[in-house]
């Protein structure tokens, strides 16, 4: 068995956040995943040549075709063959049963960035007020990771929601479509509890190391061939470039063996072989549902309901009548245009978000379904209306859920348990939110599909987290607030299972954040402890 | 499947499934003690929802509790029979009881219609632990004429016609003599959490009834739909007309609610193989010519012109992998000359079986260059004008899709 500084387990956005800079100290860092199988390629087009291409199926349905199924009310993203292939089935290892919950979770070298949306924003003070730190902790970690990862954006009237403080690449990939709405809510007098603004994105707009600037070739959806939008499978190559790195790709983990002592092991598969892997300090970072069952499956009590927090989303769909739609050139970009916050007035006061997206990029069927005509002019008229149509999605905060993780006894071994609920009137609040998105809009000249609004499946927005809260109090199964999590020692949680709350906003660039503070913290710590030894 | 099980305390045991599960567990050799509110027999102890477990002559560590009453009058969600149940697991672990299986509902959930959902629901929600499990059941019949079953009886044998809400959700029908051999199986097993015990293939509610009614009456029931607001409101006027079998409001509410229960891997794993009241239909042969044929109708319907060949290879890939595939979407002969004319009868609802392949066969054609190239055109002034006057030419024909479609 080979022991190393640090063993980190997953190689998505929070391993590699928290890999760089223990890497950089020096530390022998060995990173695990299990990834298995060859992703789709992306295609190397613009939009309207990929509608034309005789082989576009293979991108859009898969080789199988099972992507020709009405998949149900889910992300786009994970509808896709790549999407399909980045995600992790449910009777794939540490099995899963689901009620009510769409688990998104994988095991690809990557893991869920290969699909990710891309917004980037970081969590304002508020945001920040259930965690057991404070802002000035993370700021810095914010702007490192901003720096590393490439973000695009403005900081216009939401640039104060999206964070000020880090690094923009101008926002390149807008659209006609979205420049003719703010321009026109520019001039309208402010509302109350109200913002709209450019999108913030980890998407370059200029070239960056081997990554190339978006092309707005409008393909997003089916993988970024450029590396524009940022999947942190591609920095595993840069890493594997220092010599106290090494990658382990293909070998999942089992589960944690031991964290008694001094070295904290775990069992991996290799090629169907079970082997060891061992270190000083453990990171989890498999993402919120396999970190939380690996750590249930180590805690071992059956029955115990751990609290998963979700965001509750829907969506929904706005005509714009303009003749200043046309896109130039052939420009699309299919991920968040512009973004929106909105104040909340009922009891738990807090703000929806959500972001405004072109649809011309999307499949016809998903227009055409809602439209009551015979299916082939409900076909034409959908990609006649495609270019002047913007779907909004809407996120409420986390604490609207109450869905649950925990280990049960099944037939033949343990599983592992995740029911869905959502609060009553979360639904409601929801729905309030659109209402009140619809009305502001329509001074833009937006209009609200009526029957279009939709409320999408519990998970399925893959804004989940929570399991495992960084936490002042020492209950077991929490963290500190350098993420370690108790009850044990050296083992650290970097993924959104520690994330204290769930703000409506997107979390993704706050778990990179937090990865990159944890590594931060155990870099030094570690390197004390054996320059301690040194001396003594 | 391991654990040694001697006893069994069912709780409501002189209810519809209490009093079969304690015959079945003494003719499996166990010895069974029942708790209920009459002393009907001996082994009979009184026992009130709200009391801990009475003192019982058992070995306490082979001993697994079934608890099957619930009191019908109590709509508060953490009301009777919530406590009741707490107040029953607390004492049952307290003696040191081997098992605890709490039996729930398919229409156990959160935001169930009726209370009995949402409070089995919420009863869910603390039988955790290694020794205690859920076990949601589905439609239970068969045996004697008792509980709901005994209230459908009742019902078919006397009303010519059955005014009925929901007369097609899929209900997961399952025989009395399946769930108790069923419970003492989960009682046996160490499975934890909720855990199914229906039918794993659902059939609508009408067939249900129509089946029943022909096996054990011999007639022939009509059902008529009625919407549920009306079916609460004729609630309130059969209470009042003496010698009609009075209905509770909240088990009408509770077949409104009934959502798929997901018990296939359950079934098999307790080795049940569930007497289906409809004969299961069995699986067609696929006539691929049938299929090529139907593909070539649906996409030259959607192209408004010959499709490619490809196009009809991946259709009949893709509906191949359909449950229902075999069978063909009946379609009159003359939309094989003019399949323009499928505009009259195609149905509103997606989910119909032509609807369904329409769909599929729009998401194939979408996909190729010569979907896209009729599709994706340039929508100069000709080209909004055309749509403008195909949308027209569509509304027109709204009336004939909504009396045509359902003859497919």
């Amino acid at each position: 068995m080979k022991i190393s500084d640090v063993l980190i387990i997953g190689s998505g956005p929070t391993g590699i956040a928290a890999a760089w800079p223990l890497v950089k100290a020096g530390l022998s860092v060995v990173m695990v995943d299990g990834h298995q199988g060859v992703a789709p390629s992306s295609p190397m087009m613009s939009l309207d040549d990929f509608h034309h291409d005789e082989d576009r199926w293979l991108h859009t349905l898969g080789k199988s075709l099972e992507n020709a199924m009405p998949l149900g009310n889910r992300s786009p993203k994970f509808t896709t063959p790549l999407g399909q292939s980045v995600l992790a089935k449910n009777e794939e290892l540490l099995p899963l049963r689901t009620s009510g919950f769409f688990a998104p979770r994988s095991y690809a070298a990557g893991g869920l960035s290969n699909i990710w949306g891309a917004l980037a924003s970081a969590f304002d003070r508020e945001d920040l007020s259930s965690f057991p730190f404070a802002l000035e902790e993370i700021a810095e970690s914010y702007r490192d990771v901003a720096a590393r990862i490439g973000i695009s954006g403005a900081n216009d009237e939401m640039g104060e929601f999206h964070g000020v403080d880090v690094p923009l690449q101008p926002p390149d990939w807008l659209m006609p479509i979205a420049q003719g709405i703010l321009e026109r809510y520019k001039k309208q007098k402010p509302t109350d509890g109200f913002k709209l603004g450019v999108a913030r994105n980890a998407v370059l707009t200029s070239d960056m190391g081997h990554r190339l600037a978006c092309n707005r070739s409008g393909m997003c959806l089916y993988g970024c061939s450029r590396g524009s939008v940022y999947n942190s499978a591609h920095e595993i190559p840069i890493l594997r470039s220092y010599s106290n790195f090494t990658y382990l790709g293909g070998h999942p983990v089992q589960r944690i063996l031991d964290t008694s002592g001094a070295l904290q092991t775990v069992e991996a598969l290799a090629e169907g072989k079970k082997i060891t892997l061992g270190a000083r300090s453990l990171i989890l970072a498999a993402g919120t549902i396999n970190t939380t069952a690996l750590v249930l499956q180590h805690y071992n009590v059956i029955g115990k309901k751990l609290r998963l927090l979700s965001s509750p989303a829907g969506a929904i769909a706005f005509l714009i009548p303009s003749k200043g739609n046309k896109v130039k050139n052939n420009d699309h970009f299919s991920l968040g245009q512009l973004s929106y916050s909105i104040q909340l007035n009922d009891e738990k006061s807090g703000y929806a978000t959500g972001s405004f997206y072109s649809v011309d990029t999307l499949p016809l069927t998903v227009v055409a379904d809602r439209l009551p005509l015979a299916r082939p002019i409900a076909m034409k008229f959908a990609a006649a209306l495609a270019p002047h149509l913007l779907i909004a999605n809407c996120f409420l905060p986390g604490d609207y859920s109450e869905n649950s993780i925990s280990l049960q006894k099944g037939w033949n071994a343990n599983e592992f348990y995740i029911e869905g609920r959502t609060l009553p009137h979360a639904h409601k609040t929801l729905k309030m939110a659109m209402k009140r998105l619809a009305r502001i809009m329509h001074k833009t000249g937006a209009i609200a599909l009526p029957g279009s609004f939709s409320v999408v499946e519990p998970g399925a927005d893959a804004h989940i987290g929570g399991s495992l809260p960084m936490s002042d109090n020492t209950t077991d199964l929490t963290c500190s607030a350098a993420g370690e999590l108790r009850p044990w020692a050296n083992v650290y949680v970097a993924d959104g299972a520690s994330l204290s709350s769930l703000p409506a906003k997107h979390c993704t660039f706050t778990l990179m954040a937090n990865a990159d503070r944890i590594g931060k913290n155990l870099a030094n710590k570690l390197l004390q402890n054996s320059s301690g030894i040194a001396v003594a | 499947m391991s654990r040694p099980i001697t006893h069994i305390i069912v709780t409501g045991g002189t209810g519809y499934i209490g009093a079969r599960l304690a015959e079945m567990a003494a003719s499996l050799g166990k010895t069974a003690v029942t708790l209920g509110r009459q002393n009907a027999s001996k082994n009979t102890i009184k026992w009130v929802l709200g009391d801990a477990l009475p003192q019982c002559d058992v070995p306490w560590m082979t001993t697994a509790i079934i608890h099957l009453a619930h009191d019908w009058n109590d709509r508060d969600e953490t009301g009777r029979n919530y406590l009741g149940t707490k107040i029953l697991l607390e004492s049952s672990r307290a003696k040191g009881a081997a098992r605890f299986i709490f039996v729930s509902s398919q229409s156990a959930r959160p935001d169930s219609v009726n209370a009995y959902g949402r409070i089995k629901y919420n009863i869910e929600q603390f039988i955790t632990g290694a020794d205690a499990a859920s076990i949601r059941v589905g439609l239970v019949y068969g045996g004697s004429a008792k509980g709901l079953y005994g209230l459908i009886l009742k019902l078919i044998s006397k009303l010519p016609i059955l005014p009925m809400i929901e007369a097609k959700r899929a209900v997961q029908p399952i025989h009395i003599d399946d769930v108790c051999r069923g419970l003492l199986l989960y009682a046996e097993s160490d499975v934890t959490g909720w855990h199914g015990l229906a039918s794993p293939q659902p059939i609508t509610f009408e067939n249900f009834l129509k089946k029943l009614a022909r096996e054990i009456y011999h007639r022939r029931l009509i059902v008529f739909p009625v919407p549920l607001a009306l079916a609460l409101l004729g609630c309130k006027i059969i209470e009042k007309i003496p010698f009609l079998p009075h209905v509770d409001r909240e088990r009408i509410l509770g077949l409104a609610g009934v959502q798929l229960l997901e018990c296939a891997d359950d079934m098999q794993a307790l080795g049940i193989n569930v007497k289906s009241t409809e004969i299961a239909p069995k699986p067609l042969a696929i006539k691929r010519r049938d299929l090529i044929l139907e593909g070539k109708i649906l996409c030259a319907y959607l192209l408004g012109q010959k499709p490619g060949f490809s196009i009809i290879k991946r259709y009949v890939r893709s509906v191949a992998n359909l449950e229902d595939a075999g069978i063909q979407v009946k379609l009159p002969h003359i939309v094989t000359f003019w399949p323009w004319l499928l505009n009259v009868i195609e149905p509103f609802n997606a989910e119909t079986r032509l609807g369904l392949r329409l769909r599929i066969a729009a998401t194939l054609v979408e996909n190729t260059s010569q979907g896209a190239r009729i599709f994706h055109s340039e929508n100069k002034i000709l080209g909004w004008l055309k749509l403008f006057l195909s949308l027209c030419g569509n509304t027109i024909l709204f009336p004939c899709r909504f009396v045509f479609a359902k003859k497919i």
